[in-house]
């Protein structure tokens, strides 16, 4: 590569770490920045760590700045994110009931009510955006959660697509 | 439109009661928990007073024949639609053909015991002297004036599914009212109070009432300490309204509720505040209740309380309908 390339890429990079430093204070899950030959996504995974992509469709060092993701084998799919659509109180079961609504390992379908969010008095609830497996319940009840932070998450059988594939 | 597959007797349409007609000897029928019935509405962003049907016994099965939204209130029943359980008070949609079953009340903290099952729109019975209750002793109203049977058809007045899933906390929890840890409701002393003795006052405010199984929607027989008059009362038959508490000379009280007669000759100690109807209706038989005193301007600030609250909730719930009809 040019030496232009290679220190564009650097920069691109020290740039990245940079953002992310700022991001990690925050409470911000998700991040897109669109520039010119340049989309960036940065998305706080489930344990707090950010996952970097950024795709540069004319360069072919695109691997060079991913940062590798936090865990799981390539050949696993990953664990469909469910997110809270709302600013709410989150409740893994109904009020009236003992029971939390699911429970890590169960079989959910499509639709299914997997927890409530409450916002006043009124709950919405947050159904299953795929059929699969509950996996790992990452909040806890009575929460206060933001907008689009991550839930739980549902296991499914099938390969997850990448957002921003292109 | 749906179809009643199995129903036990006494379930009837209903809706916030016939008003202004009790000069005619017209009783106010209604719900007898009007809180659940329009906070089902509110789920559905119908009319707050849009009839629905009142499940008093249980269980009942019904089938959709075609796609609709429903909201269930009042008793957790349990309910199941093709077997998958529902969560209550909430909205859900159907699809032509699922049927719909209302089990046993879940005995729980809030001692349920009536369900409500409304429909977009409310479900479309003919208004008769302005209101869509059953006025089962005049045999009119509702859906033709009697409790539903198997085979009856409930029609929603308007062709609503897809609507967002929406749940609300049951008003139990926001506006609790208990007593030494039996339910409560609050009363007024009414016009024969005073000729009771101190003994009755004192076991009327102090005593656990439990609802005999001779209660039902014209009243609720109550059983606890007898109460007595100072002297024997006799009295002409004079307007009574629902929440009138008489004293029929065993000393045993009988609570007046939604399908009371117009008038009654018992003596009234107390009135059971409008504002707490909907608590006693929900009270099982073989429960204990408790009587609070309260005065007329307290009686005033629990309706206007109530009324908040469905006006808030109506208001959340638009609010949550709005956005996301738009996403």
């Amino acid at each position: 590569m040019s030496g232009s390339a290679t220190s564009r890429k650097v920069d691109l990079l020290a740039w990245m770490r940079a953002l992310e430093a700022s991001l990690r204070g925050t409470d911000i899950a998700l991040l897109q920045v669109q520039l010119p030959g340049l989309h960036l996504h940065l998305q706080r995974d489930t344990v707090g760590e950010t996952v970097a992509k950024a795709l540069q469709p004319q360069a072919t060092a695109t691997t060079a700045v991913q940062a590798p993701p936090a865990r799981s084998a390539p050949s696993q799919p990953e664990p469909y994110p469910v997110r809270a659509g709302s600013v709410g109180v989150l409740r893994l079961g109904h009020p009236l009931h003992a029971q939390p609504l699911v429970h890590t390992g169960q079989a959910v379908a499509l639709g299914q009510a997997l927890a409530l969010l409450q916002i006043g008095a009124v709950m919405l609830p947050i159904l299953a955006p795929c059929a699969g497996r509950v996996g790992r319940v990452l909040v806890q009840d009575g929460q206060l959660v933001g907008y689009g932070s991550v839930l739980l998450e549902i296991k499914t059988d099938r390969p997850q697509e990448a957002p921003d594939a292109d | 439109m749906i179809e009643v597959l199995r129903t036990g007797a006494l379930n009837t349409i209903q809706d916030l009661g016939r008003h202004g007609c009790l000069g005619w000897g017209v009783g106010t029928a209604g719900a007898m928990d009007d809180v659940a019935l329009a906070a089902g509405n509110a789920l559905l962003g119908n009319a707050l007073d849009a009839a629905a049907l009142e499940v008093q016994v249980f269980p009942l099965r019904l089938r959709f024949l075609a796609d609709s939204d429903f909201a269930l209130t009042g008793a957790d029943a349990q309910a199941q639609l093709d077997g998958l359980p529902l969560l209550p008070w909430a909205t859900h949609s159907a699809r032509a053909g699922q049927t719909l079953v209302l089990g046993l009340p879940q005995v729980d903290a809030l001692h349920r015991s009536r369900a409500y099952l409304c429909l977009p729109g409310g479900v479309d019975v003919p208004r008769v002297l302005n209101s869509r209750s059953t006025q089962m002793r005049g045999a009119f109203g509702g859906l033709d004036g009697r409790a539903l049977h198997a085979g009856d058809k409930l029609r929603p007045a308007q062709a609503a599914c897809g609507a967002t899933p929406l749940a609300l906390l049951p008003p139990e929890l926001a506006m609790p009212l208990r007593c030494e840890g039996s339910p409560a409701v609050r009363v007024l002393p009414a016009a024969e109070y005073a000729r009771y003795t101190p003994a009755s006052h004192d076991a009327l405010w102090q005593g656990e009432w439990r609802i005999t199984p001779q209660s039902d929607r014209y009243g609720y027989r109550l059983t606890g300490q007898a109460l007595q008059p100072l002297a024997p009362l006799e009295m002409r038959s004079h307007g009574i309204v629902p929440g009138v508490i008489q004293v029929p000379p065993d000393g045993q009280p009988i609570v007046q509720m939604r399908d009371a007669q117009p008038t009654g000759g018992y003596p009234k100690i107390g009135a059971v505040i409008e504002a707490d109807l909907w608590r006693l209706g929900q009270i099982p038989i073989g429960s204990c209740i408790r009587f609070i005193e309260t005065r007329w301007d307290e009686a005033l600030d629990a309706h206007a309380q109530v009324q908040d609250w469905l006006a808030d909730v109506a208001r959340q719930l638009q609010l949550q309908q709005g956005r996301r009809g738009c996403a």
